[in-house]
């Protein structure tokens, strides 16, 4: 059983952003990246079933050099293998192309993603890979049961609203693992720097098949303007003791209800 | 002649959605609206699609939609749309529509644009005005080609309106290869649901991780029930066990506007503003002054939400006793 999980890294504060040179994406000015929440549960639930049925977990990201401390952290927690698409891709249907791609060149069973990213929380990648692999997808998936033996996995998920369903789904599939789905395991320092003497593989778009003007072709939308941040409407504060502040908003609760 | 714009219609606990209404409304708005129904259905839906502005309605009852997941859906809406080349096909942003929206851009090849907030059709594009991280930002996406251009819109962009007419119906066959039943469910799980419903509530009281623990939600509740409201809570709370999922309000939980919404102990992550930002009043109580949530509320309290609340709680009844 071999298990690909996808890791986007973040920018660890936004800071300043701007348009990409290609005037497709939104880039943001940021010094360090850190791994996307959904996907460290992603990570770590994969990881949970390597020690489980000792399946293999190989670590996906795509991105800079900067990208590669979220693979050093995955192979910290426990994965086998990492491997990084070196791209700026920014729209989600140009990575989830490249990313499937190298879904397939590892031969990965079962493919985890997280349900969104902090910075744009589209949840489009997970979906868009399983499509083009034309592999089944469940979103949101709050637990997962390998059965091996029978090629499928049975997944618990959210509907929104807290209803939830339970489902059986065949291997090769996409599952888009929901945050809490498992405790998230602490990597020890002594550990990450251990994980920094494992080599690391790098493949660029063309090794995977798609130069930059193949690629581009998967990429339809286009951003055309962002407004400057609207100046954050400030709260009028209110200052006092508890009383004082409660008498005033009850005051304002008759007002607002 | 106006533009052809389909609208997926989603059937939850055997009822239309709202969502499905405020983006069918829009859809009539500015152009010919037709909407898609798949899988079981309540008996009033086509009429209740017809009254919110749906002309034609296609439509298949097989329960191979309800328990097959997506895959067949995917497969006969690519169908339908190959053979009418609608302008516009728009699915609300839940956990259905993204699933659906998501395949179907690779199987038509066509691109999407997610969480739309408005969108105009002009000269053969489709231009949508989307947030950015969470609201702070507001971008504009467009989408141009000859293709039928895929929406995800968010719920309560638009208001529902009524326009009655009578639908016609058209029936489509559902697809019955096996590939579609790759994934099929095995169970369904209700969740158990106290208090008033979140989405119709007038007043949410919500807390964050800031309470600390299970046990002091229930100062929200009882704060929640003098001004008959209901509570809701951050990603972080139900991911914690401390109340059930379905009261999370945030981008991957309910998307909530009360007329008062009083978030107690919440920083006010991006994940959870989407949710709650267009709430007409938002009072914030949190200790630290910088947390992102008083860029949001009207009013804020940087203080002690153990200290606030009870005292809260304390002049409300003796406001209902006098």
């Amino acid at each position: 059983m071999h298990l690909a999980v996808c890791c986007k890294g973040i920018p660890e504060e936004a800071g300043n952003f701007s348009f990409s040179t290609d005037g497709n994406h939104l880039s943001f000015d940021t010094a360090s990246v850190i791994l996307n929440e959904s996907d460290e549960y992603a990570l770590d639930e994969a990881i949970r079933w390597k020690k489980r049925i000792g399946a293999k977990v190989t670590a996906l990201t795509l991105g800079g050099l900067e990208s590669q401390e979220i693979l050093y952290l995955a192979l910290a927690k426990g994965a086998d293998e990492a491997l990084r698409i070196d791209s700026s891709a920014g729209s989600p249907w140009e990575v989830a192309t490249l990313l499937g791609k190298a879904v397939e060149r590892k031969e990965a069973d079962l493919v985890l993603v997280g349900v969104q990213s902090a910075d744009h929380m589209a949840s489009l990648v997970g979906g868009l890979v399983a499509e083009s692999l034309r592999r089944p997808f469940i979103f949101a998936v709050t637990s997962i049961e390998i059965i091996a033996d029978r090629g499928t996995v049975i997944v618990q998920r959210e509907l929104g609203e807290g209803r939830l369903q339970r489902l059986e789904v065949q291997l090769p599939s996409v599952l888009a693992v929901q945050t809490g789905i498992c405790p998230l395991t602490y990597a020890p320092p002594a550990r990450r720097l251990r994980a920094r003497q494992k080599a690391l593989e790098v493949l660029d778009p063309e090794q995977l098949g798609f130069p930059a003007e193949i690629l581009g072709r998967y990429r339809k939308e286009r951003i055309e303007e962002i407004m400057a941040p609207m100046v954050p409407q400030s709260a009028a504060m209110l200052q006092g003791s508890p009383q004082e502040v409660a008498a005033f908003i009850v005051e304002r609760i008759r007002e607002a209800s | 002649m106006a533009e052809l714009i389909w609208v997926y219609a989603e059937v939850v606990e055997g009822k239309i959605t709202p969502t499905t209404l405020e983006i069918l409304s829009k859809a009539a708005e500015v152009g010919t609206a037709e909407a898609i129904l798949l899988g079981p259905a309540p008996d009033d839906a086509v009429k209740t699609l017809g009254d919110y502005g749906a002309g034609k309605i296609y439509r298949s009852p097989d329960p191979v939609f309800h328990d097959c997941l997506t895959l067949p859906a995917i497969k006969t809406i690519a169908g339908l749309i190959e053979k009418h080349h609608p302008e516009l096909m728009l699915f609300a942003s839940s956990y259905a529509g993204r699933d659906l929206a998501a395949a179907l851009s690779v199987v038509l090849d066509s691109g999407a644009i997610t969480d739309v907030g408005d969108f105009v059709l002009k000269d053969g594009r489709v231009e949508a005005s989307i947030p950015a991280l969470g609201g702070s930002y507001l971008n504009t996406t467009t989408l141009a080609g000859s293709g039928t251009k895929i929406l995800l819109v968010r719920p309560k962009s638009f208001e529902p309106k009524a326009r009655p007419q009578t639908a016609s119906v058209e029936d489509v066959e559902a697809p019955s290869d096996p590939s579609v039943r790759k994934a099929r469910v095995t169970d369904r799980v209700a969740v158990e649901q106290e208090g008033p419903d979140l989405e119709g509530a007038r007043v949410i009281v919500a807390g964050g991780r800031g309470l600390r623990e299970a046990e002091k939600f229930s100062l929200l509740r009882q704060l929640a029930d003098l001004l008959g409201g209901a509570v809701a809570a951050t990603r972080a709370v139900v991911d914690a066990g401390w109340v059930p999922y379905s009261l999370q309000v945030g981008q991957t939980g309910k998307t909530v506007k009360p007329d008062l919404y009083i978030a107690c102990g919440i920083s006010g992550a991006v994940q959870h503003l989407s949710g709650m930002k267009g709430s007409k009043t938002i009072i914030a109580i949190n200790k630290d002054p910088e947390a992102p949530i008083f860029q949001v509320a009207d009013l804020g309290v940087v203080g002690d939400v153990f200290k606030v609340v009870p005292q809260l709680i304390d002049d409300l009844k003796k406001r209902k006793g006098a």
